[in-house]
């Protein structure tokens, strides 16, 4: 893999990477479980791996914004997390900052 | 499924105790989804590589990637600056309360009720300051021992994975049960001790005395030969608190552990006999002090000294082969069944 490759790679990571919370947050709405969002989230051709979304999972449950229960009903217990009703704000919130991100760098493209 | 117990243990070991078991079970549960049922030994090869370096992810967990120390270290960090603050202040009491017999002497010099509270002041102050002192020693220290330890990673062998890419044989194995614990109570006696031993023939040799209110003061020991000892006393009481807080920091008996406790046994009751067998060790004065006393006993003290001190040597010596035996005992035995 040669310098330009590499430093595309690192760019690239780094861009997706800010939206990883985002797009995890916003399939959330319905109870999900760790391995379901993985597959959904890579179906949607979210790049995320599974020793990310783990952690970060149990990250925004910690702070807040997401609730979890473990369900025990299934042959294996599962727990599961949806937005709690402060990550449903902070989800609000936050997909309208997107969207004015998006309308100003579309714009600095455009004119660049 | 082996290999996901193992990979499970390596990710949560360094985890906080609260958090070590949900991430476990959690952990689990996704594993056991992405085999999809399919729990060949390849296919969970397949699935635990895809995850990566159970130490990678377990930084994940734990979101930030250098410390001064460590979270493996740190329970027992704090662990240990608890009882060092606990034996600071006992040191410092003793040699206070020592300090305040021994100058109960000066109080005949003293008329004044203003000069007796000025000397007790004193000697309260400087009792403060000295124990202060000590504890500041003992904290700069034991955070510098600890923050080599996490330096060096001494106590994590999954950082050597770093970097390289993860393979599943790679996973240590689960620890076994483990020996009998080390009760924290019995170290922390040992470490007061060794520490208030060390602490007064190192700084307040001058307390070894045997002060009769009123009249003479006498010196137990020769200053001039325990100064010539004072490396070997050192080396041994630095190592004996090395060996009580490696004791402390593993918690339950090991093999290792049982090793270097038994030559630990063996080195200091060496270092004793040397100590105690030199001719010159008791001071003048101190003899007088027993021929003096005792002298009417009708006991002859030259020759019944080297008595004494091979009656000493003989009950040292037992008393470290009784610790050589319950260390390698302890060390060695057969786990009993853990019944969980």
């Amino acid at each position: 893999m040669d310098k330009k490759e590499e430093f595309l790679i690192s760019f690239v990571v780094e861009l997706k990477r800010g939206t990883l919370t985002l797009a995890v947050l916003s399939q959330l709405g319905e109870p999900q479980y760790g391995y379901s969002l993985l597959e959904k989230l890579v179906g949607k051709q979210v790049e995320i791996e599974s020793s990310t979304l783990y952690p970060l999972l149990r990250r925004l449950e910690k702070q807040g914004v997401l609730s979890s229960e473990w369900d025990t009903t299934e042959s294996r217990p599962r727990k599961y997390y949806k937005l709690s009703d402060f990550g449903d704000e902070i989800y609000t919130s936050l997909k309208k900052e997107w969207e004015e991100s998006v309308k100003i760098m579309n714009k600095i493209l455009e004119e660049g | 499924m082996l290999y996901v117990e193992r990979y499970i243990y390596a990710v949560t070991k360094n985890l906080q105790e609260k958090d070590r078991v949900d991430v476990a079970k959690e952990l689990r549960s996704n594993i056991e989804d992405m085999l999809e049922g399919n729990n060949s030994e390849e296919n969970i090869k397949r699935v635990l590589e895809e995850m990566g370096s159970p130490y990678e992810l377990s930084l994940n967990y734990l979101n930030q990637e250098k410390y001064l120390i460590g979270p493996r270290v740190y329970q027992t960090y704090i662990e240990t600056l608890k009882i060092l603050l606990v034996v600071a202040v006992i040191v410092g009491a003793i040699t206070f309360v020592i300090d305040l017999l021994v100058n109960l002497n000066s109080l005949d010099n003293v008329n004044s009720l203003g000069e007796i509270i000025g000397l007790t002041l004193r000697i309260i102050a400087s009792g403060i300051g000295i124990m202060f002192n000590v504890v500041l020693d003992f904290f700069f220290w034991v955070t510098l021992g600890f923050i080599v330890l996490e330096r060096t990673n001494a106590l994590d062998d999954m950082k050597e994975q770093k970097g390289k890419t993860f393979k599943v044989e790679d996973l240590k194995e689960l620890p076994k049960g483990g020996g009998k614990k080390i009760s924290k109570v019995e170290m922390t006696f040992s470490l007061v001790f060794t520490i208030a031993f060390l602490f007064i023939i190192l700084f307040r040799s001058d307390l070894m005395v045997i002060g009769i209110v009123g009249g003479e003061v006498y010196e137990i020991f020769n200053a001039a030969t325990l100064n010539a000892y004072m490396p070997l006393i050192l080396g041994v009481g630095v190592l004996s608190i090395t060996v009580t807080l490696y004791k402390l920091i593993v918690g339950r008996w090991t093999k290792r552990l049982a090793v270097v406790s038994a030559v630990y046994a063996l080195i200091s009751l060496v270092a004793t006999i040397i100590v105690v067998s030199d001719p010159n060790l008791f001071a003048q004065s101190f003899t007088r002090f027993l021929g003096n006393n005792f002298g009417n006993w009708g006991i002859e003290l030259s020759t019944n000294m080297d008595r004494l001190k091979s009656g000493f040597i003989t009950v040292i010596s037992i008393i470290a082969l009784i610790e050589v035996i319950t260390s390698v005992y302890q060390g060695f035995r057969k786990e009993k069944k853990v019944v969980k």
